[in-house]
């Protein structure tokens, strides 16, 4: 059985619809992909099915498409391990980035990088700390860096900056700034230029640190040194460091003024050419000891300085060291020149004192011999008026008043008291010290004085001392003899005329010599103690005849050119009334009437006293002390035959001498007649006699005339 | 483009193909010869007469990761594809 035909064709209708459904799908499709693709599309090329499938567009295209797919991912891959790469890199970079932002932001030092056209390209953090201003602010005004410079400093930083925008290297640039808070700081800039890895400038990067705090102490310690400095140099003592080869490190100003040396001499000289020759090997064991490392102590040495003077120091030594090495031996010296003088003469003197002493006790002793001598020398001359014995007789007084006056000297030397003073002829005076002095001498003396001259109120003895010791020192000025004037003249002085003299009358006497003269450099050394050219000499003549001249009220000068001569000129102060004659013979005897006790503890000196009391017509009685005296005087007026005159020794060793016994005897007797008499013509009493209660003093040995003159003085009739 | 002597060169002559033809023969034999084309051991040269495939196939081929290139001859084109340059 057949089917019908019209199944077969409507079967065959459908297969043919199914397959013309499917070729049209498949060629749509096919097309679809084709114009994706950018073709045009194949309905219009007649492609019959068995060429389309065999051409397979489906297919390859499908496979093209996985190519692409393929290729996609590949270039997905590619890109995400780019991706990978470049945020490594990023990540690399921003680490590096950090680690150098780290070293920038907390840098101290403010650091900056101008661009090559000016710009800031960069500025620490540290600039806030520093300048008080924050980044952002130098950002903003790229002028505020150089605004903030203080104007003394600006046109130095505009040096620098020239040099650095140049390309060049300009030093390290020190300059102060301005805070934000208006404090003023020190900078230290240091700048340079920067090159990319192509060599291009790429501007310049500098870094400024704030270094006022070593500014201040650099100042601190310059001013601290100079301090020192100027203490050392403004001490009075010597100060110097020396090095272990003994060149000079340092001297202070005290020590080149004190021995003269320039920078030169102190650049060139050791210490050991400083040391006096005599010192030196001494020096130079004292050296190596303390550069060993000993304390030496006090040392004292001599200097030379560079005129020659010889200067004496004493100090200390000390050795500085470093590392157990010697740096330096450092001194502290001070001149004690001056004080080694003053010691020597301080020993000098107490030598002379001791001396002094002895020989004011010789003297004392002496004077109370002589007061024998002279006394029995004048009662003798009474026996024998005249004759060749009598003149012998008359040298011999003269001789004992030569005596006498030599132990007043003495004890003047030795004592140096208040002068007894009274009214004496400047003439006579002067006449017999010239002649005694230049005795034996090649010099003359030639004499000036007026008839008319004014007799010196002055104790004898001690003036005539400084006469004599004026006149010595012309005639020791001429060794090959000459001329000494001596000329006298009165002055009348008017108030502040002749400093220091008071107004009153004087008498000046000059005396002159025509001998080497005086260099100025001594002349106002000449009246200090032990100041002395000659060899022999004590340097005491000149001092004593100040002293006794000053105590006398007047006044010594002196004028002297060296090769000439010198002139010495003394004041002394003068009286219009006759002075008392001193010579001529014993004259007429002043006959006394009286009783008289005379007191003294040594009996040569009663018996003498006794015989010349009666050679003058006096009723003498002599007792040996105070007690005794006063017990005598007692008696005597109780008896109604008092004494009229007492004539006591002032001192009495062992009893009571005249000084304590005239105030008993006033009060016994208020209207006693006591004359005091002593060898010591500078014992105060002696001077000021009225105030102890005596009514005359008589100076130790006496002859009898002295005695005469001062009992007719107190015994009335 | 340079010469590569020891490269495998291939010539694919599609002219008078109609079109669309011209691509999909093109990419069957670009899928054939996948491994070598992309691994550069050889080279492809298509000849076509049409025009737009001097547009189509050199899309197509850079899409799938070739390097392409055209060259007008007297009455045809060359498409030269080959390996991308890496």
């Amino acid at each position: 059985m057949d089917k019908e035909p019209d199944t077969r064709n409507r079967e065959v209708e459908e297969l043919s619809e199914r397959c013309r459904l499917l070729s049209a799908y498949i060629r749509e499709k096919a097309d679809q992909l084709l114009v994706m693709m950018g073709s045009k599309p194949l309905d219009a090329s007649g492609l019959d099915d068995r060429a389309l499938v065999a051409l397979d567009p489906i297919g390859t295209i499908a496979e093209s498409f996985a190519q692409v797919i393929a290729h996609i991912h590949d270039v997905n891959a590619k890109l995400r391990s780019e991706i990978a790469e470049r945020r490594r890199t990023e990540e690399a970079l921003r680490e590096k980035e950090g680690r150098f932002r780290t070293l920038a932001e907390f840098a101290t030092d403010w650091v900056f990088w101008r661009g090559p056209d000016g710009t800031l390209i960069y500025v620490a953090p540290a600039c806030e700390a520093i300048t008080g201003y924050l980044p952002g602010e130098f950002y903003a005004n790229p002028g505020l860096a150089e605004s903030i410079i203080h104007s003394e400093d600006r046109s130095r930083w505009n040096v620098h900056r020239h040099i650095a925008d140049g390309e060049g290297i300009p030093g390290a640039l020190e300059f102060r700034i301005i805070t934000k808070g208006g404090e003023t700081r020190w900078i230290s800039h240091v700048c340079r230029p920067v090159y990319g890895e192509d060599g291009a400038f790429l501007g310049v990067r500098g870094s400024n640190s704030n270094v006022t705090e070593r500014k201040r102490a650099m100042n601190a310690l310059q001013e601290s040194e100079g301090r020192v400095r100027d203490f050392l140099d403004n001490a009075i003592d010597l100060v110097q460091s020396v090095s272990p080869d003994g060149s000079l490190l340092y001297v202070n100003r005290a020590w080149r003024e004190a021995l003269g040396y320039g920078d030169d001499d102190i650049a060139r000289l050791t210490i050991f050419d400083i040391v006096a020759p005599e010192r030196r090997d001494h020096c130079r064991a004292l050296f190596r000891r303390v550069l060993a490392g000993e304390d030496v102590g006090r040392v004292e040495t001599r200097f030379v300085a560079r005129d020659g003077r010889i200067i004496t120091v004493e100090g200390n030594f000390n050795c500085r060291f470093e590392e157990g090495r010697p740096t330096a031996a450092r001194s502290i010296f001070r001149d004690v020149t001056e004080k080694k003088r003053m010691e020597e003469e301080i020993q000098k003197a107490s030598t002379l004192e001791s001396i002094g002493i002895l020989a004011g006790g010789i003297a004392h002793d002496f004077n109370n011999i002589l007061t024998a001598i002279l006394g029995n020398i004048s009662l003798a001359r009474l026996e024998l008026s005249h004759g060749i014995a009598s003149a012998r007789l008359e040298e011999a007084e003269k001789a004992s008043v030569r005596a006498r006056s030599l132990t007043q000297q003495l004890l003047t030397f030795s004592k140096g008291g208040a002068p007894i003073r009274n009214p004496a002829s400047a003439e006579e005076l002067i006449r017999e010290t010239a002649g005694f002095s230049l005795r034996g001498s090649n010099v003359r003396c030639d004499f000036d004085i007026p008839a008319d001259l004014w007799s010196v109120i002055v104790d004898e003895g001690q003036v005539s001392q400084v006469i004599g010791n004026i006149i010595i020192n012309a005639d020791q000025a001429m060794p090959s003899g000459g001329i000494v004037e001596v000329r006298a003249e009165n002055a009348a002085v008017g108030a502040g005329e002749e400093p220091p003299l008071r107004a009153g009358d004087y008498v000046r006497i000059s005396i002159r010599d025509h001998g080497v003269g005086i260099p100025r450099e001594n002349l106002a050394r000449i009246f200090n103690p032990f100041f002395t050219t000659r060899e022999k000499g004590t340097g005491l003549g000149l001092t004593t005849a100040y002293s006794i001249i000053k105590r006398h009220e007047g006044t010594i000068r002196v004028e002297s050119e060296v090769g000439a001569g010198t002139t010495i000129s003394i004041y002394l102060p003068a009286s219009r009334k006759e002075p008392l004659k001193k010579y001529g013979g014993e004259g007429p005897l002043l006959p006394g009437r009286g009783r008289i006790l005379v007191m003294d503890d040594e009996e040569v000196l009663r018996d003498v006293a006794l015989d010349i009391l009666d050679a003058m017509g006096y009723k003498g009685t002599a007792v040996k002390d105070g007690a005794e005296a006063l017990a005598e005087y007692r008696a005597a007026m109780e008896a109604g035959r008092p004494f009229d005159v007492v004539i006591m020794d002032l001192t009495v060793p062992g009893g009571m001498g005249g000084r304590e016994a005239v105030g008993k005897l006033l009060e016994i007797d208020p209207a006693a007649k006591v004359v005091v008499s002593s060898g010591y013509s500078n014992d105060p009493v002696m001077s000021d006699y009225r105030r102890y209660g005596f009514r005359g003093v008589i100076a130790k040995p006496y002859r009898i005339r002295d005695l005469g003159e001062v009992l007719g003085a107190v015994v009335p009739g | 483009m340079g010469e590569q002597p020891c490269v495998n060169s291939v010539t694919l002559d599609l002219r008078g193909q109609i079109c669309p033809a011209t691509l999909l023969k093109s990419l069957k034999q670009l899928n054939e010869m996948r491994g070598d084309l992309g691994s550069g051991a050889s080279r492809l040269t298509i000849l076509t007469d049409h025009r737009d495939a001097t547009v189509t196939v050199p899309e197509a081929a850079g899409n799938m990761g070739y390097a392409v290139s055209v060259r007008k001859e007297d009455r045809h084109y060359v498409i030269t594809v080959e390996a991308a340059r890496r």
